[in-house]
């Protein structure tokens, strides 16, 4: 199972592999070291606040998470094959408004889902589009296209919320909040449930597939994987449609917890997940990382910000530290590239 | 010629303004490795592309087992069981071998990929081939040597049958070389046809039986390597007669203008080795130091060192006899060090900007009062040098972009000289510029050495060495082979040098790549 999840390649026979250490993928010792500080981290916050281990801390702890993970696995595929998306929360809130709106027009659950999720894939393609067939860089081509999909989640409904209590019918309601709101008889949140699970999957995808691996190559080297025959075009869309359908996801779980939904929603939360996937081991300079280190990552930030709540500290200071983490996870990252070159 | 695998028939090639391969035939047969040798740019980099399908051929027929057989891209190419093995290797780093070997075609069972079953696979391959390699290994743990190795396990795993190395052993050490010559004769008796490019002749008569020279894109011919000498095979690669195209001059050579001792700077790829390694180099006013060996030899890198672009593990420089410090450019430049590079569109010049600010480039501070650039001062400097060096634009405005090589080059010089440069390193200072123009830079070198400037010129083309240089040192594995009197030797004594013989050792092989302390200079 863990092998599943760092996402490497290997798969060790037992005998004969005595440095097997020295074998082992980049991407898992960062796990490993991104692990630790996880674990020192939580259990500091433990030690310090007797409130951060109390059951509903604990359960809202795991529900803030949400976010980050979901979009930090579509994040970790862009990442992994050499891009990025900026879209990520542009296109959660596109997603999420698209949903209620459906429902309040009186289409059915599923369908009103599906046509959602479809928009984050299609975002997915036209950030792809953009990116392999008009040639313009992720970052640009992302900064860019945000805007769009913000642009058109407003126009949708003309720039105001609009509340899941407005849907005609109130067992619709129910079921809707069940989605991101709703939690088993053990008081966990079926959001988080949605969570790991889509994270197997996603591991799988990315570890045990032909076009997972492809992704890998791609990241690891453009020129290489092109000269084997790997349809580069086509692996690098599909890590993008991934982040799309990601952020759809994630902006289905969210209106749904929050009962209503906003353009303005989503507003950098790309940031965050990407500052949660390079916390977590994930290259921002492509061919490395696994969807392990997208969740510890997430993790890692979630039980900071958990944990500076409870100790009272501003908001904005979080931002602000959020940032520096981000330029720090990307600084250490750049030092060891330049050091391995 | 019954065991006949590969042959190709009367092959041509033009690009814009070049004939790159004229009437060339060549022909691999089962089990043999053929050599392939040439000056740089004698046209074998455009054969093995034509082979291997990312060029067409003009003109002329290829053969697959006495079938005519069309190579139309690499894919066809691997089809066919064409495999190349570049000199820059294409892997993937951050995967593991077995993914490397399989990389585009994984062994799937269902959707997913059967990891036991490909590394299984890759294992079985690696051991065939005799080499001592772990399948789940992270391609970027090995060594350049043992990810040549993936590469050849790569191309065995489609079935190659003819297999092209493209100087393989650049920047291998013997241990590595004797490894990969091991695995070659695996492959030999597998029936696979290999051809083998290199400049290296010790390793050509090593494990070639026969080698084929090809010249300015002309078909030399082919001979069976125990009957012919190293002579032989040297006058066949250089050929012709020093012809007279450079202008006759005689210098006046005054003191040592930069000395420069105990430069070193490790491999960046291999850091066992040095990839510079000079004890004693140096230059006089007024003179022209030839710098003469292989692509890859470490000519560049030794004067980037000592123009402090790149980082010496050591070096020492003396200027004039004073002991100086150059850790950048800037400071180079202070001392009156100027570097004409190799590439001029990529680090010589600011293409999309005109003359006059490329000519102004390295000189604004004399150009500006207070911090604000002396606008009339600059136009005046350019104006100056456009006339000096009679380089033709229409105006000081023209982007640089759309001057021909030789101006461009001007430009670059004019650039250095109005910084009043009093030792100018120059890279291949005619590379892709028309005959005329030659002419031109070269007179503007004699008279840069006439007005006591010490010039050190690389250069690949040896009639440029031998007719321009005073002096040449030879460079071979980054170390400083011989030097000779550029009056006196010939093309072959410094190709025998730059392919690491020693002419005072009887022409006997040097050691290679001898250990870190001391160079060996003659």
């Amino acid at each position: 199972m863990s092998n599943l999840l760092t996402g490497n390649p290997l798969k060790f026979s037992n005998k004969g592999q005595a440095g097997a250490f020295s074998n082992l993928g980049v991407a898992t010792k960062k796990a490993m070291l991104s692990g630790a500080a996880l674990v020192l981290l939580y259990g500091s916050f433990a030690i310090l606040n007797p409130l951060f281990l109390a059951p509903a801390n604990q359960i809202n702890l795991l529900q803030q998470i949400v976010t980050y993970s979901i979009i930090g696995y579509g994040l970790t595929f862009c990442l992994i094959c050499g891009g990025t998306d900026l879209s990520a929360g542009a296109s959660m809130a596109l997603s999420g408004i698209m949903v209620v709106w459906m429902l309040q027009v009186g289409v059915p659950l599923w369908i009103a889902i599906i046509i959602a999720m479809c928009m984050g894939v299609l975002t997915g393609i036209f950030n792809g589009f953009t990116i392999e067939i008009l040639g313009v860089v992720p970052f640009i081509a992302t900064l860019g296209t945000q805007w769009v999909y913000r642009g058109v989640a407003n126009v949708l409904i003309d720039g105001n919320p609009i509340y899941t209590r407005d849907i005609p019918s109130k067992a619709v309601q129910d079921q809707f909040y069940l989605l991101g709101g709703g939690r088993t008889s053990f008081w966990l949140p079926y959001s988080v449930i949605i969570t790991a699970v889509y994270g197997v999957i996603l591991a799988v995808l990315l570890s045990k597939t032909k076009v997972g691996r492809q992704i890998y190559a791609c990241g690891s080297n453009l020129e290489a994987a092109k000269l084997s025959g790997i349809n580069a075009v086509g692996t690098r869309m599909f890590a993008y449609c991934v982040s799309g359908f990601s952020a759809a996801l994630c902006g289905i779980l969210v209106s749904s917890r929050l009962s209503s939904a906003q353009p303005t929603a989503g507003q950098g939360y790309e940031l965050e997940a990407i500052a949660a996937a390079v916390l977590g081991g994930v290259s921002n300079n492509g061919g490395e990382g696994s969807i392990l280190n997208a969740m510890i990552g997430a993790l890692i930030m979630g039980v900071l910000r958990n944990g500076l709540n409870l100790f009272r500290v501003n908001s904005f200071w979080q931002q602000a530290v959020t940032g520096l983490i981000l330029v720090a996870a990307c600084a250490a990252e750049a030092r060891r590239h330049r050091r391995s070159a | 010629m019954s065991d006949e695998l590969f042959r190709m028939e009367g092959i041509c090639k033009s690009f814009p303004g070049v004939k790159a391969l004229d009437n060339v035939s060549f022909s691999v047969n089962k089990g043999e490795v053929h050599g392939l040798v040439g000056e740089n740019g004698a046209g074998k980099s455009t054969l093995m592309k034509i082979m291997t399908g990312v060029y067409h051929a003009d003109e002329g027929e290829i053969f697959i087992d006495g079938k005519p057989a069309k190579v139309e891209s690499t894919k066809k190419a691997h089809e066919l069981g064409i495999s190349i093995i570049f000199q820059e290797l294409n892997l993937c780093p951050h995967l593991t071998v077995a993914d490397n070997v399989f990389i585009g075609r994984p062994r799937m069972s269902g959707p997913l990929i059967n990891d036991r079953d490909m590394h299984a696979e890759a294992k079985k391959i690696l051991d065939e081939l005799g080499i001592d390699l772990n399948s789940h290994t992270m391609v970027r743990s090995l060594s350049v040597a043992q990810q040549q190795m993936v590469e050849i396990a790569k191309a065995i795993s489609y079935d190659s049958r003819i297999l092209v190395l493209d100087e393989p052993t650049a920047t291998l050490t013997e241990k590595e070389i004797s490894q990969l010559f091991d695995i070659i004769r695996t492959l030999q008796k597998k029936g696979v046809g290999m051809v083998y490019i290199s400049h290296r002749m010790e390793e050509l008569s090593q494990i070639c039986e026969r080698v084929s020279v090809l010249r300015d894109g002309q078909y030399i011919g082919t001979r069976t390597l125990k009957e012919i000498t190293m002579n032989e095979l040297v006058n066949m690669i250089v050929g012709r007669a020093l012809e007279n195209k450079f202008p006759k001059y005689t210098r006046r050579i005054g003191d040592v203008a930069l000395e420069a001792r105990n430069i070193r700077r490790r491999d960046k790829f291999n850091p066992s080795r040095y990839k510079v390694n000079v004890s004693s180099l140096y230059v006089r006013h007024g003179e022209i130091l030839g710098v003469a060996g292989l692509v890859g030899a470490g000519r560049t890198e030794i004067m980037r060192c000592i123009f402090g672009a790149d980082e010496a593990e050591s070096i020492e420089l003396y200027i004039d006899g004073k002991r100086v410090n150059i850790r950048s450019p800037g400071q180079a430049i202070t001392n009156k060090v100027g570097y004409v590079t190799e590439d001029r569109k990529r680090d010589g010049l600011a293409l999309r900007l005109d003359v006059l600010y490329n000519i102004n480039m390295a000189h604004l501070r004399p150009l500006s009062k207070f911090g604000f650039l002396n606008d009339k001062a600059g136009a005046d400097n350019a104006e100056d040098y456009r006339q000096k060096l009679r380089i033709k634009t229409p105006s000081l405005r023209q982007m640089t972009e759309n001057l021909s090589g030789g101006n461009q080059q001007k430009v670059v010089l004019a650039k250095w000289l109005c910084n009043d440069v009093r030792v100018l390193i120059i890279d291949e200072p005619t590379r892709g510029i028309d005959v005329g123009a030659k002419f031109e830079v070269y007179e503007l070198l004699n008279r840069l050495s006439d007005a006591g400037v010490a010039i050190i010129m690389i250069s690949s083309e040896l009639p440029e060495i031998l007719g321009m240089s005073d002096r040449v040192t030879v460079i071979y594995e980054g170390m400083v082979n011989g030097e000779l009197d550029a009056k006196k030797t010939t093309q072959e004594e410094i190709l025998y040098l730059a392919a690491g013989y020693n002419l005072l050792e009887d022409k006997q092989a040097l050691p290679r790549n001898a250990p870190a302390k001391g160079g060996v200079s003659v």
